[in-house]
């Protein structure tokens, strides 16, 4: 198999991989990814399932058996609407009975009455002290003994009536486990490659784009308009352009929800195109001037040929296979672009460099190392097959 | 010609920074003013009059003072924002020149991070190391890649994977490196000390700007040079029995002008590099300077203006005086004459 098949087998099944764990995400934790009092019942610093922890987070409806090995689950959250009851048989004989009235989501730990009904339990049957409720959640007291400790074996989780959806939140979830505020970071994964890719398309098209009519004028009319692109351009490239993309997204952008700046996609693609776009339109122009000199340009000049007609039917033949070429490199770049950008928080919206930046400032890469591996890892395959796509056939 | 383009080249780049600085600062002022504005009406025996000469006029009277009352506290509320923009990058070069920290008119627009020399001391220190490693990798690349063709074909390879992998990728490999092996966890935690104590915490940024750096620059060399060794009189002086090692100086000696503005925007793509590596290893330069100019909390949005034009303009100042200095080296060097 030649290197270009396996970039496109390697994109398709990225792309493929995107789209159907973006289908297949719960879009409400997405919108609410920066609202971090909807991640308040969900464990924090939760491990990935695929790692193994003996404390599992279980969806269920009704009952469920759960096995205590090693740590006590952390909350029971609870999805629905009434008159709710929850009844635990532990192993050492005890059943626990909660009963509160709820509406939409809520849990053992932030519910008050649930909470009180817990910490009742805990206190009058194991003999727990009121202050041991500053280290354990009303959850884990709901499986632990006397001491403190885990009270390991089977346990039978009963919820009434079985319409209400319950999730027993142990120390494992979903494939990439929770962060510090315990946001899904599955979620957050999913929704910043998504934010990312869109981002570096729409960016790639408007440097292509812009990239083209300023490098075709620049190239072909020498005149003083010629020139002053030319000079633009090159004034593009002369400085690195972090700073600059930072101060003029801050200005343009507008303050948003939770904090975060707000701009359009497509806004924020032209902004980003007009300031990387240097490179791109010297590389054209430079193709463009090489082309317009050939002999075949000056027949067609004394046939009578437009420059616009010339422009269209002989220069853009030597710079559109270029242009197509270099856009899947391009397209590679901005991703890179991109996710600097967003290391430093201007890029609205989740997406790589966010997502990885908010993993320093909790300083999770000590402790939850797959969370900046995971859109790291997913850069080099995307880096990879984008290479192989855009070499030459074997 | 070439010294007055760059002339023009950096004049842009100047005015283009001055608009946007001045609009920043202007947007922080009034942002200021308004917040003025509320004490003003509160606490100042003349709100009353201020209040009737607004509804004279049929304006809100907090929008009045910070149109008419603001300025005179705020003389940069008036100005368009290009004055505004090129005074205080004026000033912040006159800062640099005079070695002085005196930042207290603004000290609003400084933030919690003040600027000062030993920011760009570490951040130029931190440049030449990355950027010397970068050039001398390259260099060996390319010599290789110029003799070797299915070295040539790996480097293009690699040249291209790299261009779309962004450097905190490496970082992130090396903090993971530093947590969990033997290596003296310290080195993820931020530069300490002075002078020489302080290199071993620039060996893992260096490393990280080296590897995505110098196989687009070995590829640049290498593509420069294979062009040169092409050239009719490579050929000439063959045929006329010269020795290849005498050939390959003179290649070499040809090559130079080119491969010097090739790495010349290779020098400028690093300084990005460089200021996210500084950033996440903490190391308090410019980069660091440069993530404490926007701040954002649940709550707000910080920008720190005068910290982002120190910045800007270290760099700008920077890469002015090194593309004018290849630009007099490229005139003296060029074999063949003055282009």
């Amino acid at each position: 198999m030649n290197r270009r098949r396996v970039g496109a087998l390697m994109l398709a099944l990225f792309f493929v991989f995107t789209a159907l764990s973006y289908a297949t995400l719960d879009r409400v934790k997405l919108e609410n990814w920066d609202n971090y009092l909807f991640w308040v019942d969900y464990p924090r610093g939760a491990k990935p399932t695929w790692l193994g922890d003996s404390s599992k987070t279980v969806r269920f409806s009704g009952g469920t058996e759960y096995v205590v090995t090693g740590r006590a689950p952390s909350n029971l959250i609870l999805r629905g609407a009434g008159e709710v009851s929850i009844t635990i048989f532990r192993p050492d004989g005890r059943i626990v009975r909660l009963n509160a009235e709820i509406n939409g989501t809520t849990s053992v730990n932030s519910n008050t009455e649930l909470a009180i009904q817990a910490k009742r339990f805990a206190i009058e049957e194991l003999g727990l002290r009121g202050e041991d409720f500053a280290f354990i959640t009303p959850t884990q007291a709901l499986f632990m003994d006397g001491n403190r400790e885990p009270l390991k074996g089977n346990y039978t989780v009963q919820v009434h009536p079985p319409g209400v959806e319950a999730i027993l939140v142990g120390y494992t979830y979903g494939p990439l486990g929770t962060d510090y505020r315990g946001r899904d970071l599955w979620v957050g994964f999913v929704g910043s490659t998504v934010n990312t890719l869109i981002l570096a398309f729409l960016t790639t098209l408007f440097v292509v784009l812009f990239g083209i009519f300023l490098g075709v004028s620049s190239g072909y009319y020498e005149t003083k308009f010629g020139d002053a692109v030319s000079v633009v351009l090159e004034a593009l490239n002369s400085i690195p352009y972090l700073p600059l993309a930072i101060v003029v997204i801050f200005v343009l952008s507008s303050r948003g929800t939770h904090g975060k700046l707000e701009m359009g996609t497509v806004e924020l693609a032209v902004i980003l195109a007009m300031l990387l776009v240097g490179k791109f339109a010297s590389a054209v122009k430079g193709i463009v001037m090489h082309e317009k000199v050939q002999e075949y340009i000056e027949s067609a000049r004394v046939l009578g040929a437009s420059d616009l007609g010339i422009i269209l039917r002989h220069i853009m033949r030597a710079v559109l296979p270029y242009t197509v070429s270099y856009s899947t490199l391009l397209f590679a770049q901005m991703i890179a672009v991109i996710s600097v950008l967003g290391l430093f928080q201007i890029i609205p919206g989740v997406n790589w460099g966010s997502f990885v930046a908010e993993a320093f400032t909790q300083n999770a890469i000590y402790t939850l190392w797959w969370w900046p591996l995971s859109p790291s890892l997913a850069i080099v395959f995307l880096s990879v097959g984008l290479t192989f796509v855009s070499s030459s056939p074997d | 010609m070439s010294l007055l383009r760059i002339l023009a080249r950096y004049a842009i780049v100047v005015l283009l920074v001055a608009i946007v600085l001045g609009y920043a600062i202007k947007g922080v002022m009034e942002k200021r003013a308004y917040g003025e504005a509320v004490g003003f009406f509160q606490f100042n025996p003349n709100a009353g009059k201020v209040v009737k000469a607004a509804e004279k006029l049929g304006m809100d009277p907090i929008e009045y003072y910070v149109k008419y009352i603001a300025p005179r506290n705020h003389p940069e509320l008036g100005k368009s924002a290009l004055r505004v923009g090129l005074e205080y990058m004026g000033a912040v070069l006159g800062d640099i020149a005079s070695f002085s920290s005196g930042h207290g008119r603004w000290s609003y627009l400084y933030g919690i991070t003040k600027p000062d020399w030993s920011h760009i001391y570490r951040t130029l220190l931190f440049l030449v190391l990355a950027d010397s490693s970068v050039v001398l990798l390259a260099l060996l690349m390319a010599f290789k890649a110029v003799r070797s063709e299915p070295f040539y074909d790996f480097l293009q390879v690699t040249a291209r994977v790299f261009n779309g992998i962004p450097v905190w990728f490496f970082v992130v490999l090396f903090f993971l490196l530093i947590i969990y092996s033997s290596i003296p966890s310290d080195l993820a935690t931020g530069i300490k000390g002075s002078g020489t104590s302080m290199l071993a915490y620039f060996i893992f940024p260096v490393l990280s700007v080296l590897l995505v750096a110098s196989w687009g620059l070995a590829e640049g060399i290498t593509v420069v040079m294979r062009e040169e060794f092409q050239q009719p009189y490579v050929e000439a002086k063959r045929a006329m029995g010269l020795p290849e090692g005498r050939v390959k100086r003179h290649v070499v000696r040809a090559s130079i002008v080119p491969v010097m503005h090739v790495w010349l925007q290779n020098f400028i793509e690093i300084q990005t590099l460089v200021l996210v590596v500084d950033y996440l290893f903490r190391l308090n330069g410019l980069g660091t300077l440069l993530a404490s100019t926007l701040i954002i909390t649940p709550d707000s949005i910080f920008f720190y203006p005068m910290t982002f034009a120190f910045v800007v303009t270290v760099l700008v100042l920077l890469n002015f005086i090194v593309s004018m200095v290849v630009e007099v080296l490229s005139i003296r060097l060029e074999p063949r004459g003055s282009p």
